[in-house]
């Protein structure tokens, strides 16, 4: 019964959001929508590129991941992980911002897609990361 | 069974699966949108790219997903006013409302390639395909047959230039088209009007610096552009799937060919990707051998690295099991240019690979692949000599046979007695 739960990572370029305010309005708009489908999840963003996680029951986690996939605010979505799963790794969220972490925006920050995608970060990795970036921050 | 109660289905022109306009709707729609007095609007035909595949290594409920899917991203990518139909299998139409501009036309192209061209998550699995789109571009007083293979011949060329991007139609693609049509009408006719030959390149062992055979090379004697090497028809030939046919022609003339030698020669015939997939090979090639008398160990077969891998779900394996018991040679062609694993090559009943003339002139890359070859037993042939440093590199490599320009250009079948002759005396002197 837990193993209906389904976890995706990407990471993208960011081709269309430039401000905090875009973002809070992205984020607001996401939790909204996240809610209503169970879904949950963490975003990281900075200058250049996206990372994402999503999770939750497999057709939600499709069709949420589909209407992001048509955003024309992002593009070269590279999925970094895609699995079915016995738990939520962000139960708490709907979508949290890894970015609220001063450590995690710092790390973040200095990275550029063209490394992101180069080194392959492994999607356990960034899955980690934005755990522990949201561990240190509390569930608003 | 008819209800006689419930009146007649009322005639749909929706797609089913995808709830888009299907062809039918689609034909009324432009019909409309042509009625004078009004002008062309942009049409976009799109194909998915690699559909198929999707669908063999998925399943079709995927390949059905992916379909619902590709829908949706196409229609998120229009306005309102724009029709988007499905045409049938993983081709799809959108007719662009009046007044569309072509910058925004092709806009909207680039769009679908961008979007299609993103990663789909369906069931759980992720599935990566591309597109391929074609745009016409209006002209007036355009009829419907026209605009639409106005956008097909752009299709074509956007697929032909590697798929994943939008093409705008040209003038220039309708000629193309035209040349394309009039080889394939010349290219069926040749194989009966016996325009094809075949060209013989020497092979010659580099310790005896002596000819121990030929490859052989197809021409195609043009009635109007003389003779022509294959890089002129054969992608032709294969599209149209004339490939198996003139291959076992080859395969023939060469072995009749062969056989007249003054001196028991080998010959080597390459074999395509395409003469494989029926299983037909080995009874071509035993004809072959019957009906010229050519003994089986004269001939060598050369096939490419890539009819290992085309040839997906053929018993390529087998076929060369018979090949092998009838005494033919097998060669792998281009050796280092594909994609083959080397326990791939491992599994095959090579007796030599032919070294890529790309690498003859490399001697890191010489020897990389002479080691290869000679860890897996196989005798080994250098291809591309054209210096006298290539042959002194290959020869001091150990390779057993050359062959390239500086040992001998491709000769009529006319001219082997005569340079057989030339190389007994030059021998004898
Ligand atoms: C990087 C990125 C992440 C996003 N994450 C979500 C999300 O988790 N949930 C969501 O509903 N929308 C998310 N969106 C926004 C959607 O792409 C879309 O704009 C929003 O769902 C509104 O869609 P609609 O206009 O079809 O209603 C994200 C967009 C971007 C660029």
């Amino acid at each position: 019964m837990p193993h209906d739960l389904f976890r995706l990572a990407y990471i993208s370029r960011n081709t269309g959001l430039s401000d905090a305010a875009e973002l809070d309005a992205l984020l607001a708009s996401a939790r909204r929508a996240n809610a209503q489908a169970d879904v949950t999840g963490a975003l990281l963003f900075n200058r250049e590129c996206f990372a994402q996680v999503l999770e939750g029951p497999m057709p939600a986690v499709n069709s949420v991941f589909e209407r992001i996939q048509r955003d024309p605010r992002h593009g070269d979505v590279i999925i970094l992980l895609a699995e079915n799963s016995p738990g939520r790794r962000f139960p708490d969220w709907a979508m949290a911002y890894a970015g609220e972490d001063p450590e995690a925006r710092e790390r973040f920050a200095e990275m550029r897609f063209a490394d992101l995608r180069q080194s392959a970060v492994a999607g356990t990795e960034l899955l980690s990361m934005l755990e522990q970036a949201v561990g240190r921050t509390l569930p608003a | 069974m008819t209800d006689p109660l419930r009146p007649p289905a009322a005639v749909t022109t929706v797609d089913h699966l995808t709830g888009l306009t299907d062809r039918r709707g689609f034909m009324d729609a432009l019909a409309a949108a042509l009625a004078p007095p009004h002008e062309a609007p942009p049409l976009l035909l799109l194909d998915l790219d690699r559909f198929k595949a999707v669908n063999d290594v998925h399943g079709h409920p995927v390949g059905d997903a992916l379909l619902v899917t590709a829908a949706g991203r196409i229609r998120s990518a229009v306005r309102r006013g724009d029709v988007v139909a499905r045409l049938g299998g993983d081709e799809f139409a959108v007719l662009l409302g009046a007044g569309t501009t072509d910058a925004e036309a092709m806009r909207i192209a680039d769009r679908l390639v961008d979007l299609l061209g993103r990663p789909f998550l369906l069931e759980g699995r992720v599935v990566q395909i591309g597109s391929s789109v074609g745009l016409s571009s209006a002209a007036p007083g355009i009829d419907a047959a026209a605009l639409i293979k106005q956008a097909d011949l752009a299709l074509y060329a956007a697929k032909a230039r590697g798929r994943g991007r939008a093409a705008r139609f040209e003038a220039s693609m309708q000629d193309a088209a035209e040349a394309r049509m009039t080889l394939e009408m010349e290219l069926r006719a040749a194989l009966p009007l016996g325009q094809f030959v075949l060209h013989y390149q020497p092979l010659m062992d580099l310790k005896a610096r002596q000819t121990v055979g030929f490859e052989a090379l197809l021409r195609w004697q043009h009635p109007g552009r003389g003779l022509l090497a294959p890089g002129a028809f054969l992608p032709v030939a294969e599209e149209v799937n004339l490939m198996p046919a003139i291959g076992a022609w080859v395969l023939r003339q060469g072995c009749r060919e062969a056989a007249a030698w003054t001196a028991p020669l080998k010959v080597s015939i390459n074999v395509a990707p395409s003469q494989l997939v029926d299983g037909t090979l080995p009874a071509i090639v035993a004809a072959a051998l019957a009906e010229s008398g050519l003994p089986g160990p004269r001939l060598e077969i050369e096939v490419t690295e890539n009819a290992l891998i085309d040839a997906g779900g053929v018993d390529v394996h087998g076929q060369f099991q018979r090949l092998a018991e009838m005494g033919v040679m097998l060669a792998l062609d281009d050796f280092g240019t594909g994609f083959a694993s080397l326990a791939q090559l491992g599994r095959y009943p090579f007796q030599r690979v032919k070294i890529d003339r790309s690498f003859v002139a490399d001697p890191r890359m010489m020897q990389a692949a002479m080691g290869v070859g000679r860890a897996l037993g196989l005798k080994t042939t250098a291809e591309g000599i054209e210096e006298a440093t290539h042959l002194a590199a290959v020869t001091g490599e150990g390779c057993e046979i050359g062959q390239g320009y500086l040992i001998g250009r491709p000769m009529a079948a006319a001219a082997i007695s005569p340079f057989l002759h030339a190389e007994e005396q030059h021998d004898a002197a």
